[in-house]
């Protein structure tokens, strides 16, 4: 597990290196767009945490209990998950076998790359095809905790799977413009 | 035809909703023409929620057996027949779900892609069993945590007790309260034996605050799909299912608090007259947030 | 042959080197959109139905709190602590690892929260007294196999409410299997410690002085008395087992900066930030694995396997190694609970028309998923700790291939000693 010491600093892959951006504008866009995914998942990680001690705070010392806590804390670490699968892979953090890579020669290891980069696109939009299609019957369901319906729910997927298309877009765009980690 | 029939109990005939399925496939099998009925056990193609869900989309299972208070989220109407002390007895709920009320409600849930061919009994009403204190009056039940689901319904219907109800997953229940978090928990004779509740809670109240009813489900795309003549046998293999389960409802319910007095829990009445005015105050409350205070003042009129 | 393509796919995806969650997450979207009758949508519903489960919120709760212990100083003063108390045993740290997640397991009901909290305390120490990151990360993921296996457990609860199983049987049952893990993991330590290969495990220290020793407690008591306010929170009924994760949040943000002040409020955000993509690596496996799993099920596999049980033999011992085995060579691809849920009902016909004493079989089918959880190429619980050692995957699968070895013979001792998990359950009246 990599910790920075601090949210402002250069971000890191797990192997240590910088994660590398584009040029100009088009990775000033990019870099606020990763950065506004990186702060709504602290902010969802610290609210599960609220809720939870919310959750047990009202139970033990006032008597009283929350319903919509549980399904608040669910919903929020499955919106977290989708929202950190596509940090984990700019970081390059997900855990694969890579012995064939590290076999490949210098050409086979860029046309790998390049398949993994547009595997994880189709994954992405693989994602957003079906929860679009999932959204299309949940408005008409209420979750029982919090009361709201289950498509604003699925809401996380669809933005989750969407950031995922982007980063991969990011990632391809890098390899085309042959940008590279500093 | 290909069936798939989906539920969230065990495969054993001590479930009511296994012992449903098992018939229904049964007769299915047997006097229909080329049916094949697959049961799909313990939430093998999913919870419940899930399940409904994916079968508004035409997939996953064809048909599930489950409560009623599932329902309730795809059409709040349900609700109704999930109020706390609500029904009078086993005659009363048949009543009400097959006649005017049963057919309101399977036509408001045919909007959201389901068809209802059999309104079905659960195997005995919903009774608090507590972990230490033993429960003999309605007073006793003040300020213990009682778990329950996270439905409205069912947390008012607690608090309405007197008690606390305290939403928690059914996986965490047993250590809950083994370890204190939880006085104890409400569900049916059954459910406590078979997931061993008793071991923890040995005490088991009477309180019937909940009869909680059975739907029989397919999905809209699966009945439209079928035949004149498949469709007549799904709905008399239904029927013959519910009959049959029906009238094995109160043997087994009473066999279930046997079995619970004999594994040593204490089983207490309790007079719950007391209750009946908030009680009925938080049936019209809830009857009016799910548009169903026309269908309530039909179910009372029929318990007289 | 829907099931040839689906592992045979996947088997192709991960060779290439695909990262695992990408590798199942399109094997199970690609399955379902070909299976007909089924609308994609499922794709998505599946995985997010996998991760629906509140028992599941343990695990970013606990690896929070085990980045928080880790950066907050807590950790280093108990592995001071530890040192001064075994350090003087070849292999001490190891022990320590076994021995921590021994304790742990009375709190914890679940392996991948073990390998997160105890990981990310014991795994940074043993790679500075040089450790390869590879050893460390399968020490600690097979010793945190102890923690389902000993009560309270998650695994146990989820199996005997869907077989009716006493869960209070399975969790006496659990105590004698999980203590004995203890021991065979730590004599195997103790082994290894012998050979050329590993020169990490020969290191040892002085035994330390009394005075040592308590200046080691005065510098780690805040620290060791985590575990005693997590458990005792749980046993005065304060919180759940699941719920016990966010205390331990609260107890080690709260004593990493006020007590030892290692950690700044404004180091909160990126401490979190990087705890999250730790949950996603891991979270985002097992939700991509329920799509797989519903698929499975969804095309009858668990009856196909039951028939085949049945061509095999009809002995009793040779059909259970046969269940054992077909389990363990599937949870080589998919999540592990994933497997418990969809071959529960395939065990339970075995138990019936074998005579098998359910206690035992529930034993040795909760055994068994969870050394699936340490087999590769699917491994969560390698995936977490060589996530904390920042280790490759290979050199993890590498080092965990002698201990797997290790757990397949405990495996085989308790199928064939039913006395090791029954005696007690049976002393106690189960
Ligand atoms: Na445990
Ligand atoms: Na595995």
């Amino acid at each position: 597990m990599h910790v920075t010491s601090d949210f402002d600093t250069v971000e890191k892959e797990a192997s240590g290196k910088p994660v590398a951006t584009l040029p100009g504008p088009l990775g000033t866009l990019f870099s606020a767009v990763h950065r506004l995914f990186e702060i709504a998942v602290v902010i969802l990680f610290a609210a599960m945490v609220f809720a939870a001690l919310w959750q047990v705070f009202n139970r033990f010392l006032l008597g009283s209990t929350l319903s919509w806590s549980e399904e608040f804390q669910r919903y929020s670490h499955i919106w977290l998950v989708f929202f950190a699968v596509p940090i984990g892979y700019r970081r390059n953090a997900h855990i694969g076998v890579d012995i064939l890579q590290n076999a490949l020669s210098a050409r086979g290891a860029l046309v790998l790359g390049w398949i993994i980069d547009l595997a994880w696109l189709v994954l992405g939009v693989a994602t957003i095809s079906g929860t679009a299609t999932l959204m299309g019957v949940a408005w008409r369901q209420t979750s029982p905790g919090m009361g709201v319906t289950m498509d604003k729910v699925y809401l996380g997927l669809l933005i989750g799977g969407a950031y995922l298309v982007f980063t991969a877009v990011d990632r391809l765009l890098q390899k085309v413009l042959g940008v590279s980690a500093a | 035809v290909e069936l798939k029939l989906a539920h969230a109990h065990q495969d054993s005939m001590e479930s009511e909703i296994h012992t449903t399925s098992w018939l229904f496939q049964k007769y299915a099998q047997d006097f229909g023409t080329n049916f094949n009925v697959t049961i799909h056990p313990n939430n093998q193609l999913g919870q419940e929620r899930e399940v409904y869900e994916a079968m508004q989309l035409g997939s996953g299972a064809d048909c599930i057996i489950s409560g009623t208070a599932i329902l309730g989220n795809f059409e709040k109407k349900v609700g109704v027949l999930d109020l706390p002390f609500l029904w009078k007895d086993y005659d009363h709920v048949h009543r009400v779900l097959d006649g005017e009320v049963g057919t309101e409600l399977q036509t408001a849930l045919r909007n959201s892609g389901f068809e209802v061919v059999a309104w079905l009994d659960s195997w005995g009403y919903r009774n608090v069993a507590t972990t230490n204190k033993a429960i003999t009056n309605v007073e006793d039940l003040k300020g213990l945590k009682i778990r329950t689901i996270p439905t409205d319904t069912y947390v008012k219907a607690i608090n309405a007790m007197g008690a606390n109800a305290t939403p928690m997953a059914f996986g965490e229940i047993y250590t809950a309260m083994e370890t204190g978090v939880l006085d104890g928990l409400e569900h049916n004779a059954s459910i406590i034996l078979a997931n061993k509740f008793n071991e923890v809670a040995h005490n088991y109240a009477l309180t019937r605050h909940l009869f909680g009813p059975l739907a029989f489900v397919c999905s809209s795309t699966f009945v439209s799909s079928l035949s004149e003549a498949d469709k007549a046998t799904l709905q008399k293999a239904a029927w013959f299912a519910r009959d049959a389960q029906r009238s094995l409802a109160p043997l087994r319910e009473g066999e279930a608090l046997k079995a619970l007095a004999d594994a040593g829990v204490n089983v207490t009445e309790v007079d719950t007259a007391p209750l009946q005015s908030a009680a009925a105050s938080v049936q019209d409350e809830l009857a009016t947030s799910f548009e169903a205070t026309g269908l309530l003042e039909k179910i009372r009129a029929a318990a007289k | 042959m829907t099931l040839i393509l689906l592992f045979g796919g996947l088997l192709v995806l991960v060779g290439l080197g695909l990262p695992v969650l990408l590798a199942i997450g399109l094997t199970s979207a690609a399955g379902i959109f070909v299976m007909p009758g089924v609308n994609f949508a499922l794709f998505a519903q599946r995985t997010f139905a996998m991760l629906d489960s509140f028992s599941l919120l343990a695990l970013p709760y606990f690896i929070l709190a085990g980045s928080l212990m880790s950066k907050g100083g807590l950790s280093g003063a108990l592995v001071t602590f530890a040192q001064t108390l075994v350090g003087h045993l070849r292999g001490s740290l190891g022990h320590t690892s076994v021995v921590a997640c021994t304790a742990m397991a009375n709190v914890s009901g679940s392996s991948a929260a073990e390998a997160a909290s105890i990981g990310s305390i014991m795994i940074p120490s043993m790679k500075k007294q040089g450790y390869q990151p590879g050893l460390a990360a399968s020490i600690v993921a097979v010793a945190a196999i102890i923690g389902p296996i000993i009560p309270p457990s998650m695994t146990m609860i989820v199996y005997g409410a869907m077989t009716g199983v006493s869960i209070g049987g399975l969790f006496m049952a659990g105590i004698v299997p999980g203590l004995l893990l203890a021991a065979l993991l730590s004599g195997f330590i103790r082994i290894l410690a012998m050979f050329p290969q590993y020169p990490a495990l020969r290191h040892h220290t002085k035994r330390a002085t009394f005075r040592e020793i308590l200046n080691s407690i005065r510098g780690a008591w805040v620290a060791l008395l985590a575990p005693f306010i997590i458990l005792g929170g749980i046993f005065a009924g304060v919180f759940t087992a699941t719920e016990a994760g966010v205390a331990a949040c609260l107890y080690s943000a709260i004593v990493s900066m006020f007590v030892y002040r290692e950690i700044r409020l404004r180091d909160l955000p990126g401490i979190f930030l990087d705890a999250a993509v730790t949950v996603a690596m891991v979270v985002g496996i097992i939700a991509v694995a329920g799509a797989l799993g519903w698929l499975l099920s969804y095309v009858n596999f668990n009856q196909s396997v039951l028939a085949l049980l049945q061509s095999i033999s009809s002995d009793r011992y040779v059909v259970l190694l046969s269940l054992l085995g077909i389990i363990l060579i599937l949870t080589m691809f998919l999540e592990s609970l994933a497997v418990l849920i969809v071959f529960v009902p395939v065990a339970a016909y075995v138990g019936q028309a074998f005579g098998f004493d359910p206690l035992h079989l529930g034993i040795l089918m909760i055994v068994t998923t969870q050394l699936g959880a340490v087999t590769p190429p699917v491994a969560v619980l390698l995936f977490i700790t060589s996530a904390i050692a920042e280790a490759r995957f290979v050199d993890v699968v590498k080092h965990a291939l002698p201990f797997i070895g290790v757990l397949i013979v405990y495996l085989l001792i308790l199928a064939f000693v039913p006395q090791i998990s029954t005696t007690v359950p049976h002393l106690l009246g189960h």
